[in-house]
């Protein structure tokens, strides 16, 4: 039934419009009639015929008027003139109005079934190709919709992306392949003070010539290296400021799809506060330090000069003795504080001397003479070195042994025992020194052993709270292991005692 | 009888000169004192002694100077310099070597310890 063509039938005649309608009824064709053009133009809304078989010549509204209507109405149906042979000037006159055909009377079913199927069909294809083009239609339009909404999040995304840059702590210059400024953000501009507006496409050499932070842009710029890499802390000072900052020179390759390094990426980190942190250290390791030696030196002198006093002697000599505990004391202090912030420091400048590492062990244990003495340890020391010296760093090796040793005094039982042994050994070419501290103290526990050598990683603050606590020593004798190349391992039974063993590489 | 071994100490803390030379009179030294790099230098040219123990942090010439022109006179090039200081060096050793100088003593010293740097350096 949805296939069957609509037919519009006009025509004043009631026997043209019962012969059409029987003709074409037979040939699946749904078929309605109207007598008048008037007539016809309020069915054509409702009815939307395939074909309209129009008579040309009717009173009133004549056929060419009739399609005329048809046009104006925007029916999208095809049209043919039924004409008798007095108006065939009309007929012909309707063709040129966009009529499809023309039919003579009288109407005979061989020639008015085809030509209505034929015009049926056209104006099917007709429509089909109009719904294709609306759909067409529609669908260009959500694209474009589509393309609208990409739009809209695309500069949403590029005025976030500017945000970020521009409200970015740290500086970011863009540079191509020739080291020409492709971008700059407002801090990078701030920094470096160049506008990007004005030296955008600059040469960044030529923009910042003259400047005295400039020199660390030939390596910025001209590097070849892929990846990204740090350069020098440089100094940049601040505009209308005498002040300086320090920023790290961050640079990264961007890369084409094909590896080739299109242009650098430039970041400008502020430094200034670890640079700070860094000089305040340096101050504190050279200012403090000296300053707090200076009187225990004095200190250290008359107290040996009260040793050979002779008037009053027991007098002199307690005195003596007890200053010179107290001095021995704060001078480890010192040394330890010392060396916690210089060992700590990821630059340590080893030092390297001829040492005879059984007279340090000696000397270690000598200080502690004391306690020794009061707790009736017994302290054994064998050496394979033959007063042989090895070449090692003096004061790592003093730091590392007198923290073992000043551990196994410390927590060593009373009637307790120390073995120590020194050896030099060789294996798979390399000669180590292999230090062993053998205690009968009081040992840790797992935990407390796993947590040894974690020090200041966790942020502790104290110093003087963790001063003299087991957990410092161990710290900086590993850190001197660390930084000799040695290594340390403990085991340790709690209630029973505690074998630390050093070993280091030695220079043949 | 054997002469004293000649001492010259280069430090500008007045105590720590007093205290020392007190210090190292107990044993065979005779120790003089220098309260800056110019009254040392001058010291070491006009009556060369055996050994300059050189401090390092000092107003005005520091020790590094001072050890500098001492290399540089014919009167002084040959006195062994033992420098002697409270600065933190972490590499002093090698340090002092570098620029001349014969030994390191990091301050606080064992007296003892000073003793034998200086007999090392003397003998």
């Amino acid at each position: 039934m949805a296939d069957n063509i609509k037919i519009l039938v006009v025509d004043d005649e009631p026997e043209v419009l019962e012969v059409c309608a029987e003709m074409l009824g037979k040939e699946a064709c749904d078929v309605r009639t109207a007598a008048s053009g008037a007539e016809a133009l309020e069915m054509t809304e409702s009815f939307k015929p395939d074909v309209c078989l129009i008579d040309v010549a009717m009173p009133g509204m004549t056929g060419l008027e009739f399609l005329k209507h048809l046009d104006t109405q925007g029916c999208t149906c095809e049209a043919l003139m039924m004409t008798g042979h007095e108006s065939l000037a009309d007929a012909q006159e309707s063709m040129r109005l966009g009529a499809r055909g023309y039919i003579t009377k009288p109407l005979f079913r061989e020639t008015l079934v085809p030509q209505v199927q034929t015009a049926a069909a056209m104006a099917r294809r007709q429509r089909e190709a109009r719904d294709r083009l609306e759909t067409l239609r529609r669908e260009v339009r959500a694209a474009e919709q589509a393309l609208d909404t990409a739009r809209e999040v695309l500069a949403e995304k590029e005025h976030l992306m500017d945000s970020i840059l521009n409200g970015m702590g740290e500086g970011i210059l863009a540079l191509d392949c020739n080291g020409n400024i492709v971008f700059m953000n407002p801090r990078a501009e701030k920094i470096l003070d160049l506008s990007f507006i004005e030296h955008a496409g600059a040469n960044l050499e030529q923009a910042l010539k003259g400047r005295d932070f400039a020199p660390w842009l030939g390596a910025a710029a001209a590097s070849e290296e892929t990846g990204a890499w740090d350069h020098l802390v440089v100094s940049i000072p601040r505009k209308g400021e005498s002040r300086r900052h320090h920023y790290l020179v961050r640079t990264s390759g961007f890369e084409s799809g094909d590896g080739a390094v299109v242009g650098k990426v430039i970041n400008l980190i502020d430094h200034t506060a670890k640079v700070e942190s860094e000089r305040l250290r340096d101050f504190f390791l050279s200012t403090v330090a000296h300053e707090l030696r200076t009187p225990v030196t004095i200190v250290k002198n008359y107290v040996n000069l009260l040793r050979s006093v002779s008037s009053d002697p027991q007098q002199y000599r307690e005195v003596a003795s007890d200053m010179g505990i107290a001095t021995d004391k704060l001078g480890r202090l010192v040394n330890n504080i010392v060396a916690l912030s210089s060992l700590s420091s990821a630059r340590y400048a080893r030092d390297t001397a001829e040492i005879n590492v059984e007279a340090i062990v000696r000397a270690q244990f000598e200080t502690r003479q004391r306690m020794i003495q009061e707790k009736r340890l017994s302290l054994h020391i064998h050496s394979d070195l033959d007063g042989c010296t090895v070449i090692s760093d003096p004061r790592l090796m003093d730091t590392a042994i007198g923290c073992v040793a000043s551990n196994a005094v410390k927590f060593n039982r009373p009637g307790g025992r120390i073995a120590v042994s020194l050896a030099r050994e060789k294996n798979s070419g390399h000669t180590m020194l292999r230090m062993e501290f053998e205690d009968t103290g009081a040992g840790m526990s797992r935990a407390a052993r796993d947590n040894l050598f974690k020090g200041f990683e966790q942020g502790e603050a104290s110093l003087t709270r963790r001063h003299g606590g087991m957990g410092i020593g161990l710290y900086l004798t590993k850190r001197a292991m660390d930084i000799l190349g040695g290594r340390i391992h403990i085991e340790s039974e709690e209630g029973r005692g505690t074998r630390v063993e050093l070993a280091v590489p030695l220079k043949e | 009888m054997m002469a004293k071994t000649r001492v010259l100490l280069i430090d500008d803390e007045k105590l720590l000169v007093k205290s020392t030379v007190l210090a190292l009179g107990c044993y065979e030294f005779d120790t003089d004192g220098a309260l800056d790099g110019p009254e040392g230098l001058e010291k070491a040219r006009k009556e060369p002694p055996d050994i300059i123990l050189l401090d390092i942090m000092m107003p005005g010439m520091d020790g590094w100077q001072v050890l500098k022109q001492l290399k540089e006179s014919d009167a002084t090039r040959n006195i062994p310099v033992v420098i002697f200081t409270a600065k933190e060096y972490s590499n002093g050793h090698a340090l002092a070597r570098e620029q001349g100088a014969a030994g390191y003593v990091a301050k606080p010293f064992e007296l003892e310890e000073l003793v034998e740097e200086i007999r090392k350096h003397t003998s």
